[in-house]
């Protein structure tokens, strides 16, 4: 049952792990453009 | 019901929880719909399927399979969108080709960590150097070296051009891997779902738990292709507003 077991940690987490990878850079990419957005529109507003 | 069955109807309304607060339109349904079948496969695989002569260790057949099935569909699609790439050139493609090339590695690492747990209680040892584990390992090397070409490459269109030979040229180990047990002796079993003259005498239950596991890793590959494809757009964006620096 143990190597069961393994299997389907290893196998299930990884799709776990690989989803939130997904969340967490589409998250932090966002930002990042959405930061590069403001101080773009921030920059026409100075200008 | 029972304990079991209320677990996995609580697992469901977690994950789909989840889904429901992050994604939108088509990849919602997706995720919801692959979560669904993905709760009703593991409970299959647990409590309808039998473990016919291997014991328990039988149980690692419904994860180590439809892995290795989303694997060469990943790989397939990759040489299918490499192909449209060579030929029309357009960027899009390139980046359904990496997506594809992303999440077939996932599946392609799990099958060689899967075969190999499987292995140990039923061939009593946990890697042999026979043909089909062999070009498996050999067709994991070929696409983990695609990612790696691709990361080492700045120039988007040589990027995008290089990667799209690889993922033609690579695709050839994919029969290799198929026709392996047939080729050559081997300690891996030849096919067991699928035969020549039509289906296999796999007990009902283990069917039941095999295309459940199917369903729902080919549904969580495609939910997984689409969020990777949006991931590599924004990253583009990213990219080209760093190098205008927001303009």
């Amino acid at each position: 049952m143990g190597y069961v077991a393994a299997a389907y940690v290893i196998v299930l987490g990884s799709i776990g792990l690989y989803w939130w990878r997904l969340y967490s850079r589409t998250d932090r990419l966002k930002a990042e453009v959405l930061r590069h957005t403001a101080d773009d529109a921030a920059g026409i507003r100075e200008q | 019901m029972g304990v079991y069955e209320i677990l996995f109807i609580v697992g469901f309304f977690v994950l789909a929880w989840v889904v429901v607060s992050r994604d939108e339109g088509v990849d919602r349904w997706i995720a919801l719909a692959g979560i669904a079948v993905l709760m009703f496969s593991l409970y299959s695989d647990f409590f309808i399927a039998p473990t016919a002569r291997q014991g328990v260790a039988q149980r690692i057949f419904y994860v180590h399979v439809p892995s290795a099935w989303i694997a060469f569909l990943a790989f397939f699609l990759v040489f299918v969108f490499s192909i449209r790439y060579l030929i029309w050139r357009q960027l899009a493609d390139d980046g359904r080709a990496y997506a594809c090339a992303e999440v077939g590695v996932l599946f392609c690492t799990l099958v060689l960590v899967t075969g190999p747990i499987w292995g140990r209680p039923v061939w009593g040892v946990w890697w042999t150097w026979d043909a089909r584990l062999t070009t498996s390992l050999i067709l994991w090397l070929i696409y983990v070296g695609y990612l790696m070409l691709r990361s080492y490459l700045t120039d988007r269109e040589q990027r995008a051009r290089f990667a799209a030979v690889l993922g033609v040229v690579g695709f050839l180990d994919v029969p290799i891997v198929h026709m392996s047990v047939k080729w050559w002796r081997t300690l891996h079993p030849g096919p067991v779902v699928m035969r020549s003259g039509g289906m296999s005498e796999l007990p009902f239950g283990m069917h039941v738990a095999l295309w459940a596991s199917m369903v729902a890793f080919t549904l969580v590959f495609f939910y997984f292709v689409r969020r990777c494809t949006a991931l590599g757009r924004l990253l583009d964006q990213a990219e080209s507003l760093r190098v205008t620096g927001g303009r």
